[in-house]
């Protein structure tokens, strides 16, 4: 049953227009007068029944009315009188037949043509008559037959009446079903569907709800999709503030990338660059790069393409930021430019690459180191500036010759500056120092250790003997006079020299062994150049 | 109080009791007469009655019996009221529905119980009613009616 009415419902709705309004009451309709034409069915039946039940009670009072005059006919055996009875009782519809017995012998019979077979009789009123002057006494019987055909077609007339007046009520009963569905539930959903529909084009703030519907399921479904609609619109006016804000941050973004004065960049795994500013550009003094092209930021830092290739795959395995300081030469530039350089892995597979200009940087720390190693007075090297650059002469070690270390004190210095003052002695030791320098190659070291004690160390001196030349040419030049404001200044000085024999001689044992000798040279008079006792000895020691 | 009040008092005490008249003058029984000689001698009320109302007009005897009725409305009454507890109207009514059919015909009529009395005397097959109070020697008794 289930399944013949989802059938039908099936079928309604293929053969029904879209509307819900239109298949709702097609779908009453069909369904009532499916359960009408059921009702009928099961009632004609019944129908039936009732009506020769109806039948034979109206037939029981005609032969009730006509009893009296049956009691006359049987009790007088009058033939006359039976016939009349009976000719009056076969004009009503559904008697078949009568019989009239008077004592145990027929008086009168009279049936209807097919009424004669007993099998065709369908039931009898059978009724005793008795003497109309004594109910006691019995004269006669009266049967009375019932036709079937005349009580199916009476029945049949009733049944239909009946199906007509049910029709009509399952007619007149979806019809109201339907007009009621409608009005209550499918008109309102309809109308809200409309609105919805309509909803869509306009930003509008709800829906109404329909009137009557305020306080049941369509009142709710209304409040809800407003709350829905409310909540869809808070989102998104939220969505376009965020992507204005967005935009905003972006555009502020691409200012300061195109503002900046830091080269910023972004490339792929092999240092594939995918974009970056003017700023990369001019940092690197390329005037444009083809966006076609594929460049790489080894091509673009092409002298340090090795450099930049292992900070890529470090970045890459490693997962870190790395940085490194890298010089540019810039063509028909005389200085030289210095760049930092930092990887920043961003994303998958993407670097972010930073060019920051620290040429200016790099030159301020040059000039404190610079300012931190050399003696103001002379202009040489300091103590400490004497130490860095002997460690790094030694570090980069003798590539053909040998190394020489010339501790060179001056001689009566201090009486000059007793005499003359602190002033005249400062002069006179900027004046040692121009003469100690000229007289070395420029590759050479020359210092002030400190009070009158100077250092030279010459590179790649070659045979001990050179180193003796040098240092003897440079107590010659000192004892020339020196005339300073009028007044004739003296000096000499005395020289220890100690070479440096191999790697195994460090620095400090060098400076050792070559003061060692300076302070022999002392003992031995002024004014001479000695060399260490364990230095390599020259064929001959020659005297001053 | 005048007259013609006095006048229409006297009529409406004469006219109230007179439908009672008849039952209050004849309550008397009534019974069933034959011929003195007749070789009947008695009736049962099923016999008197089938005779009356022409169902049969056989005597136990074999003769054909003469059922004879009085025109005295009352004394008819009084009869049919005992013997089939019907009224005039009814039995009017009964013997009229067998007018077309003709196989019954109501009894002679006698122009008054003495006559009636005279023909049950001289006719052997007569049969006949009257008042208890009436039976002369001529008549043989053959069923009382009492009410």
């Amino acid at each position: 049953m289930l399944s013949i009415i989802d059938h039908l419902l099936r079928l309604v709705s293929r053969l029904a227009p879209r509307s819900v309004v239109a298949r709702t009451t097609v779908a009453i309709f069909a369904f009532s007068l499916l359960l009408g034409f059921g009702f009928a069915l099961a009632s004609a039946n019944l129908v039936h029944e009732h009506e020769y039940t109806r039948l034979e009670n109206q037939l029981e009072q005609l032969v009730s009315t006509v009893e009296s005059t049956t009691q006359i006919a049987c009790y007088l055996n009058d033939q006359t009188l039976a016939r009349q009875v009976a000719t009056g009782l076969m004009k009503t519809d559904g008697v078949g037949g009568v019989r009239i017995m008077s004592g145990p012998a027929l008086l009168y019979e009279s049936m209807r043509p097919g009424m004669a077979r007993p099998g065709k009789r369908l039931a009898e009123i059978n009724r005793p008559i008795t003497s109309p002057f004594d109910p006691a006494r019995q004269v006669g019987s009266m049967t009375v037959y019932l036709s079937p055909a005349q009580l199916r077609a009476h029945a049949w007339t009733y049944t239909r009446f009946i199906l007509f007046i049910l029709a009509g009520e399952v007619a007149a009963v979806s019809g109201g079903v339907a007009l009621t569905v409608f009005l209550v539930v499918t008109r309102p959903i309809k109308g809200i569907s409309d609105e919805l529909h309509r909803l869509r084009q306009r930003a509008g703030p709800s829906l109404r709800v329909p009137a009557g519907n305020e306080s049941d399921e369509i009142g709710r479904l209304v409040a809800d999709v407003n709350a829905l609609i409310a909540s869809l619109n808070e989102l998104v006016e939220a969505e376009r503030s965020l992507r204005i804000q967005h935009e905003v941050f972006e555009r502020q973004m691409r200012l300061v990338l195109e503002k900046t004065e830091i080269g910023i960049c972004i490339m792929d795994e092999q240092g594939v660059l995918q974009s970056w500013n003017p700023a990369l550009l001019r940092l690197l003094a390329r005037p444009s790069l083809e966006a076609d092209a594929a460049w790489t930021l080894q091509q673009i830092l092409a002298p340090h393409a090795v450099q930049v290739g292992e900070m890529i795959s470090r970045c890459r395995t490693g997962a870190k930021p790395c940085q490194a300081d890298l010089e540019l030469w810039r063509e028909g530039q005389a200085a030289v430019n210095w760049i930092e350089l930092s990887l920043n892995p961003i994303g998958p597979q993407l670097l972010l690459g930073v060019v920051d200009d620290v040429t200016e940087r790099r030159r301020s720390v040059a000039a404190a180191q610079q300012l931190a190693m050399s003696d103001p007075l002379t202009g040489l090297l300091n103590r400490r500036g004497l130490e860095a650059a002997i460690a790094r002469a030694f570090g980069a070690g003798p590539k053909s010759g040998t190394l020489a270390m010339l501790a060179i004190d001056l001689d009566h210095f201090k009486e000059v500056n007793d005499t003359l003052g602190h002033e005249a002695g400062d002069k006179v030791l900027h004046h040692v120092g121009r003469v100690i320098a000229a007289a070395v190659r420029r590759s050479d070291l020359v210092g002030r250790l400190g009070g009158d004690e100077f250092l030279a160390v010459l590179i790649d001196v070659g045979p001990p003997e050179q180193a003796l030349q040098i240092a003897d040419d440079i107590i010659a030049r000192l004892e020339i006079p020196l005339d300073l404001e009028g007044k004739t200044v003296r000096v000499g000085a005395s020289i220890g020299i100690a070479i440096a024999a191999g790697i195994e001689d460090g620095p400090a044992d060098l400076l050792r062994r070559a003061d060692a000798a300076m302070y022999a040279s002392k003992q031995a008079g002024r004014g001479r150049a000695q060399l260490a006792q364990d230095s390599p000895q020259p064929p001959e020691i020659r005297s001053a | 109080m005048t007259a013609v009040r006095c006048i229409r008092l006297a009529l409406l005490l004469l006219l109230l009791p007179l439908p009672w008249l008849p039952h209050a003058v004849h309550a008397e029984d009534m019974v069933v007469i034959v011929n003195a000689g007749s070789h009947v001698h008695s009736l049962t009320r099923d016999q008197v009655i089938d005779i009356f109302m022409g169902r049969f007009r056989q005597l136990p005897t074999g003769a054909t019996a003469l059922p004879i009725d009085v025109a005295d409305p009352a004394e008819r009454q009084t009869f049919y009221q005992q013997l089939v507890h019907k009224s005039l109207a009814e039995i009017g009514s009964y013997w009229a529905r067998l007018v077309f059919s003709g196989q019954a015909t109501p009894p002679f009529r006698a122009p008054d119980s003495r006559a009636a009395l005279r023909l049950v005397a001289t006719n052997p097959d007569a049969i006949g009613y009257c008042y208890r109070s009436a039976v002369t020697g001529r008549v043989k008794v053959v069923l009382a009616l009492d009410h």
